[in-house]
């Protein structure tokens, strides 16, 4: 694995572990969450612990593409866009708000800049990377002169 | 590909279909998503998006893993485990409505049932599936090597 593709596991393991850690409080401590988040206790968690286990289902698929980025390429990009939508969601609720989404739409500015950051670097990273894989691939196939 | 694995991928891209739809009125309609489940009116909507939103991610990753089940078959077992957790997590809510999750529980029964039967019956197709490609493999394996030493 080429020195791109090794950090591009390294943060999608780190985002991982930072999902996992939310997902984890979402399902199990939920007021709690919402406490620290400075958001009004909800009537029903049910939601909000639905995003924590969705949150592990997703933490499992980016686990597979952060052990091996090279064998699936399409499934380790799919870890990227899907960071940078989740991106893209925080910064309608913080800058627009649709459907009412929350009473404090600001206490959805971190997860906003982390998923977007995290998004477009490992992208990069990954990019470089492969680009590097394939260029590398091509030259062991060369004929010797 | 054998008849299991299709069968499997059949089942997969019908509960992915079945999710990117749900996900979606979610993710944009969560008020009517609400008064559709006769759940009452949130006063925040942000979790009943994301969750929609996150939804459609897993349906995603789910498809593209079951294009090709025996490309990487951990992440083929997994499309039908991740089923399974969602299927048990509606219904303890159903059934026991932990951290309060909601004023009507029993309004998340139907979703419990869908996702479990959809995901045991994708367990036992992919288990057939895979064991009877994998007897493939091997049966193909052999018949190469007996070609080469009869070549020999």
């Amino acid at each position: 694995m080429n020195p791109y593709l090794k950090w591009y596991s390294i943060l999608v393991w780190f985002g991982l572990t930072a999902n996992a850690i939310f997902a984890a409080f979402a399902l199990w401590s939920p007021d709690r969450l919402q406490r620290a988040m400075r958001l009004n206790p909800l009537i029903g968690t049910v939601w909000l612990r639905n995003v924590g286990m969705l949150l592990m289902n997703v933490s499992i698929f980016n686990a597979g593409a952060a052990l091996d980025p090279a064998r699936y390429p399409l499934y380790s990009y799919l870890v990227s866009v899907a960071r940078v939508i989740a991106g893209l969601f925080f910064f309608r609720v913080v800058f627009w708000n649709p459907e009412a989404s929350t009473h404090r739409p600001r206490a959805f500015s971190p997860l906003w800049l982390f998923d977007s950051l995290m998004g477009v670097v490992c992208a990069v990273l990954l990019t470089l990377g492969l680009r590097r894989e394939r260029g590398a691939a091509q030259r062991v196939r060369l004929p010797r002169p | 590909m054998n008849t299991y694995l299709r069968w499997w991928r059949v089942v997969v891209l019908a509960g992915v279909a079945v999710n990117i739809a749900s996900g979606l009125f979610a993710l944009l309609r969560p008020h009517r998503l609400q008064s559709t489940m006769g759940l009452e009116r949130l006063e925040g909507t942000a979790w009943l998006r994301l969750a929609g939103l996150m939804l459609v991610d897993v349906s995603i990753f789910s498809a593209v893993a079951a294009l090709n089940p025996t490309r990487w078959p951990i992440m083929s077992h997994l499309i039908s485990f991740e089923r399974l957790g969602s299927g048990l997590f509606s219904l303890q809510v159903a059934a026991m409505n932990p951290f309060q999750s909601s004023t009507r529980p029993k309004a998340f029964l139907p979703l419990g049932l869908f996702d479990t039967t959809v995901s045991t019956t994708g367990i036992v197709l992919l288990f057939l599936g895979l064991r009877e490609h994998r007897r493939a493999e091997a049966e193909a394996k052999l018949v190469a090597l007996h070609a080469q030493d009869d070549a020999a």
